[in-house]
């Protein structure tokens, strides 16, 4: 056992050792004036597009106006305080996308550690599975998780996060209710369980990739809007360590929230309240991820 | 201009950078393929890690550390919660660290660093005190490795692209659940 963890330490370690980032190869490259290769070519090709897209950028992206009055609403103002010196992520946490964008992946993660916990107690409790036999069960839900999650994580690259994660978060309410269907008895109620969870992986992998594609991209425009401000690289790293703790956050969150539902009002009514909390999860996703939809910015103006 | 052997080491480890002579290996080194898959790999050591602990963690209390079986149970959750509250104390402190330094690959050997101490200490470990320490240490590793991955594989891939990559590299992570039932499967085949 040991050995196995050392042996893929070891793989690992030698990898992060070999591998050179992009940023620092592309140093090289401007010192070698002899190469050419698409590390050369990537800057310019980006300002290209950026030039492509003042032009075209009405028809591209309808809802966001022109390129001016994107940046305006993403300037931050020049005296800020001390604090969001040190920590320039700060400001940007202002924003609601960005705090929407934490929400959707901490209802996740409450998702994924309510089911670590639920699932092997209530194999036990309906089918009298022992540990092994639990394990069973989470297949359904990996299973499906596994094979969509880079087939969702291509729709949010192609339809845009918001549509991907609102009818996600959708499709898991009724899912959720149904869960409370299952029965003590035999290979059919098993199958029923199964099943369902198996409909849950599929919410699951939907899930995944919007909340850390839309955060990276509400950074991009204050990074953007403010490139003096976040200094050379950004303020990437502290996004997603961000985005890492409201994770790892839910996933402690999660199985002390089913833990205490599930003894309060049982398993089906515990479903019910994670269906609504995905319901009202929905409705804001729909409201503020990738910016506000049409049709409630004509009402406001 | 004569370089000693040693000096070639140095930047083809990239320990020390010399702009001037290219390292070996810069076109596939630096690939986005192999960037992401050195994140993928990242990912899948830091699950497979935790996920061949968690289960002998009663195991290892019991026999082991000598806990009477009445506290075993308290204190896996409360080795779990060291993990947990490692992870999110030290994700934004990993993230303001890596936007500091001019370079990613620092932190994130220095969290590997993390959990091969993690490693080490569990498996030799036989007091209370020592779990939890390399739960500590392995949570930390956690929250560089996920943190600084992701980074990685926004600035290699673009925003653009990010969707699809993020959704192949989570793959790589369940992956590890895959393993893992072949090891535990041998471990107790091997055992009887």
């Amino acid at each position: 056992m040991f050995g196995i963890g050392l042996a893929v330490l070891a793989i690992d370690f030698i990898m992060r050792v070999l591998v050179i980032e992009k940023k620092v190869a592309r140093k090289y490259e401007a010192k070698d004036p002899n190469s050419v290769s698409d590390l050369d070519t990537t800057p310019n090709h980006q300002q290209d597009e950026g030039h492509d897209g003042e032009q075209g950028n009405d028809e591209e992206q309808p809802l966001l106006g022109s390129k001016e009055d994107d940046t305006a609403a993403f300037k931050l103002s020049e005296n800020q305080p001390k604090i969001a010196r040190l920590i320039p992520i700060l400001p940007c946490l202002a924003d609601p996308r960005l705090l929407t964008a934490f929400l959707v992946a901490f209802i996740q993660a409450t998702l994924l550690g309510n089911f670590d916990a639920t699932i092997p107690t209530v194999g036990e409790e309906l089918f009298n599975f022992d540990s092994l036999k639990a394990g069973i069960l989470f297949l359904p839900l990996g299973v499906f998780d596994f094979i969509l999650g880079p087939v969702f994580g291509w729709c949010v690259d192609r339809f845009g996060p918001k549509p991907v994660a609102v009818l996600s978060y959708a499709y898991l309410v009724p899912i959720l209710v149904l869960l409370r269907l299952p029965h003590e008895g035999g290979k059919d109620q098993m199958i029923l369980y199964g099943g369902l969870l198996a409909l849950c992986g599929i919410g699951l992998a939907g899930i995944g990739a919007p909340s850390i594609v839309e955060a990276g991209a509400v950074v991009q425009k204050y990074y953007e809007a403010n490139p003096d401000f976040f200094g050379e690289d950004g303020p990437y790293a502290q996004l997603y360590g961000l985005n890492s703790m409201v994770f790892s956050a839910g996933l402690t969150l999660g199985p002390e929230l089913a833990g205490e539902l599930k003894q309060a009002i049982g398993y089906g009514n515990m479903n019910a309240v994670l269906a609504g909390i995905c319901a009202l999860t929905a409705l804001l996703s729909f409201v503020y991820i990738g910016g506000k939809p049409k049709m409630l910015k004509r009402r406001k103006t | 201009m004569a370089k000693s052997a040693w000096e070639k080491l140095l930047n083809t480890l990239q320990i020390r950078r010399d702009y001037s002579e290219r390292p070996v290996g810069l076109t596939w080194r630096s690939n986005t393929y192999f960037i992401v898959a050195t994140v993928a790999i990242g990912l899948f050591t830091d699950l497979f890690l935790y996920g061949l602990v968690v289960p002998i963690l009663p195991f290892m209390l019991r026999e082991r550390v000598g806990l009477p079986s009445d506290q075993v149970q308290s204190h896996v959750s409360g080795l779990l919660a060291a993990y947990a509250g490692a992870s999110v104390i030290c994700s934004p402190l990993a993230g303001l660290l890596a936007d500091r330094l001019s370079t990613r690959q620092a932190p994130f050997l220095l969290g590997l660093t993390a959990l091969l101490g993690a490693t080490i200490l569990l498996f030799l470990g036989e007091s209370v005190a020592v779990l939890a320490l390399a739960r500590v240490l392995q949570g930390i590793s956690a929250a560089f490795v996920w943190t600084i991955g992701l980074a990685l594989c926004l600035e290699t891939v673009g925003p653009e692209n990010l969707g699809k990559t993020i959704g192949s590299v989570r793959h790589a992570g369940h992956l590890e659940w895959l393993v893992l039932t072949i090891v535990v499967d041998l471990q107790f085949h091997l055992s009887r």
